[in-house]
């Protein structure tokens, strides 16, 4: 990826071009092992992980990615900074497209922090080694500097640079998460794609790292991609919210309206399941029935149909395009279709209740 | 049914908060190296026929320990527990391992986080709930595989005969937890112990199991004993809550109360920390610190180091639960002063 002069970049910004952005993006995985399958020329089964993906981020925003377990928001944030290679569609980056040649660059602006960061990091290796060796790879700074940057870098997230020679395992579940932030800042990363950075956190502790996040975005002008299952803390973080079920964005919206008034039947069960504190808040009957589809085969039409209560016939046959409702929300879902506007599934909604 | 049976079913016919289990001065100790570590220090609580009682807290306070010390799940070497759990006039801590297994499953019965790991990859699913049965009933085989199928219709697992042919590796995650409770459920049990049952699912899934806990409470009149971290599957799910905290019971209430004027500091501090309760500040509220070490524990309140109320005699004083209101009870000398919940 070539790298834009500062001119145009800041031309692009002002036409709207997005910090990063995704067109069609799909990621399927084959299966292997089938060799019967093959022999008789099956076609092979894949899993759709992401499935048809086009999203738009903009600088200094944060976009949360949310869903339940293997609905492809993982995949989806490591097809961003190129950990894997989409099936098809692209990726482009202040709307320039990835390709072969042009990857060196986009270390040094794009990051990850990950769930556990006790296993991306190296159980033997000192704090300072392990950021070090970040400077080093990507020759951020000299060698006689790289002391005074890892400091730096361990103050900015909170912790003292007297632990730097310390190991991993000495450091709380929290302190990891900062030195995993800590690493990921020492590029100087415009973007970073935060994939459940507090899931594995006690709540005490999560809020402080949260609180981090924010603060480090107001100072640096990050811009996130924020994957998390847990709608609270979505709520909390972004400005936008994009719900995915089975590999496909089902909603977008701004997180206010999301969360007032979910439009998608699978948005609101996702919101009506969350324990809410307030013991007087009760619903009694179960969310939503059934399980999770098989991804290898998922139901026909809409993958959310047999769970559906709104589900029509169309439903079963045909998977619905991303309506758009309002100038900043789509929804995927034939309710939606404006010649069945009526049906609207607004009444149903957890603040309607 | 021997007569002590009869006698004690009618004792609670008459008396409705006669307590079924109840737990005073629970200790747990480890071994570790030559350090000791107080996972348990002094717990004690009771729960009433019916009732489903929460055990809330962060990792590493103590409350799986708890739970698992109650029936004699903890590990037999490094470990002393000390203290009474009392069940139908028995201290649970005083029986051998062939009471307590007669015990365990039959009447007093537990459901873990991951299914997985207590389920046999190599078993069919009949042959594990009606191993529990063959264990504790008198029922015949053929007696047995039709209670196996009541079971599966009982936990919501649709088709029964089919999927009791299957093996654990052919459920789905939530459908594995709805296995591991028809065989907890298999011979009745009076108490459930729930340990974090729902963590590793999601949240439509956990909803589920949460509403299918629920009914089968209200069903089968048993009560329930449900650990977990989250404070919102505590508030939907119990009457009344213990908050631990390193080890000891920092706060105990009925939950209405706890939620909406919990009265220990550190209670104050998780509720302002989940994020969603003022929507519109961007920075939420954590705890400062960390919890203490284990190993290190001085005297005093234990959550003096990130208490924003704390005194000099807070260090030093022995603590214990003061009642706060009725049936409201905090380890805190400034109770009166903790203030905050939910609004």
């Amino acid at each position: 990826m070539a790298v834009l002069p500062e001119a145009e970049r800041v031309q692009r910004e002002a036409d709207g071009v997005p910090l990063v952005e995704t067109r069609n993006l799909s990621k399927h995985y084959e299966l292997h092992g089938r060799v019967l399958g093959r022999v008789r020329g099956d076609e092979r089964e894949a899993v759709r992980a992401v499935d048809d993906v086009s999203l738009r981020i903009m600088r200094g925003d944060t976009v949360s990615l949310v869903g339940e377990s293997g609905c492809g928001k993982s995949t989806f944030g490591r097809l961003l900074l190129q950990l894997e290679q989409p099936t098809s569609g692209e990726v482009r980056y202040e709307g320039v497209v990835f390709d072969k040649d042009g990857v060196a660059d986009l270390p040094r602006k794009a990051q990850i922090i990950f769930q556990d960061p006790f296993s991306s990091l190296n159980p033997r290796k000192t704090v300072r080694r392990a950021i070090e060796e970040v400077l080093a790879v990507h020759r951020i700074c000299p060698r006689n500097a790289r002391k005074a940057r890892v400091d730096e870098l361990l103050e900015r997230v909170g912790l003292s640079p007297a632990l730097a020679n310390r190991r991993p395992r000495q450091f709380s579940g929290g302190q990891r998460q900062r030195i995993g932030i800590a690493r990921a800042l020492a590029v100087g990363p415009e973007f970073i794609v935060a994939d459940e950075p507090v899931s594995a956190l006690d709540v005490s502790v999560q809020a402080q790292v949260l609180n981090l996040l924010v603060e480090l975005q107001e100072q640096l002008d990050l811009t996130y991609l924020f994957i998390s299952h847990n709608l609270g803390v979505v709520r909390h973080v972004s400005r936008r919210v994009v719900v995915m079920y089975l590999g496909k964005v089902v909603e977008e919206a701004p997180t206010g309206e999301l969360f007032e008034k979910p439009l998608h039947p699978y948005t609101q069960a996702l919101m009506l399941a969350v324990p809410q504190l307030d013991p007087d808040e009760v619903v009694a009957a179960p969310a939503v029935e059934g399980d999770l589809p098989n991804p290898i085969h998922p139901p026909s039409g809409c993958h959310f149909h047999p769970r559906c209560p709104f589900a029509m016939d169309v439903c079963r046959s045909e998977y619905p395009p991303l309506y758009r409702v309002s100038p900043e929300r789509v929804v995927a879902c034939h309710l939606y279709d404006s010649r069945a506007a009526d049906a609207s599934a607004a009444d149903v909604s957890p603040g309607a209740q | 049914m021997t007569g002590d049976g009869v006698l004690a079913d009618r004792t609670v016919a008459t008396d409705p908060d006669a307590m079924l289990l109840s737990v005073h001065d629970l200790r747990v100790t480890f071994e570790v190296g030559r350090q000791t570590v107080k996972a348990v220090d002094g717990v004690s609580f009771a729960i009433k026929r019916g009732e489903i009682f929460g055990i809330v807290g962060e990792s590493g306070c103590g409350k799986s320990a708890t739970l698992r010390a109650l029936i004699g799940l903890l590990p037999q070497s490094g470990v002393s527990t000390s203290g009474r759990v009392e069940y139908g006039g028995r201290n649970l801590l005083e029986l051998g391992e062939r009471s307590l297994r007669r015990l365990r499953g039959a009447e007093i019965s537990m459901v873990f986080q991951d299914p997985m790991t207590f389920l046999n990859p190599v078993l069919r699913v009949s042959e594990q709930i009606e191993e529990a049965l063959k264990q504790h009933t008198t029922l015949n085989r053929a007696e047995r595989r039709l209670r196996a199928v009541e079971l599966m219709r009982l936990v919501g697992i649709a088709l029964p005969e089919r999927r009791l042919r299957e093996y654990p590796h052919q459920f789905s995650g939530g459908m594995r937890q709805r296995v591991l409770l028809a065989i907890a459920l298999a011979c009745g049990p009076k108490v459930l112990l729930a340990d974090e049952p729902t963590t590793a699912l999601d949240v439509t899934i956990q909803d589920q199991i949460l509403k299918l806990l629920k009914r089968l409470r209200d069903e089968l009149g048993m009560s329930i004993v449900l650990v977990s971290h989250d404070l919102g599957v505590i508030a939907q799910m119990c009457e009344r809550v213990a908050v631990m905290y390193a080890g000891q019971v920092v706060e105990s209430a009925p939950i209405r109360e706890l939620i909406r004027s919990p009265r220990h500091p550190y209670t104050v501090g998780l509720l302002s920390s989940l994020p969603g309760l003022d929507a519109n500040s961007r920075y939420l509220v954590p705890i400062p610190g960390a919890p203490p070490s284990m190993t290190e524990l001085t005297p005093g309140c234990r959550f003096a180091d990130r208490c924003p109320l704390v005194l000099d005699e807070c260090r030093t004083w022995d603590t214990e639960l003061l009642e706060a209101a009725p049936g409201h009870r905090s380890r805190c000398l400034r109770h009166e002063l903790a203030g905050g919940g939910l609004a």
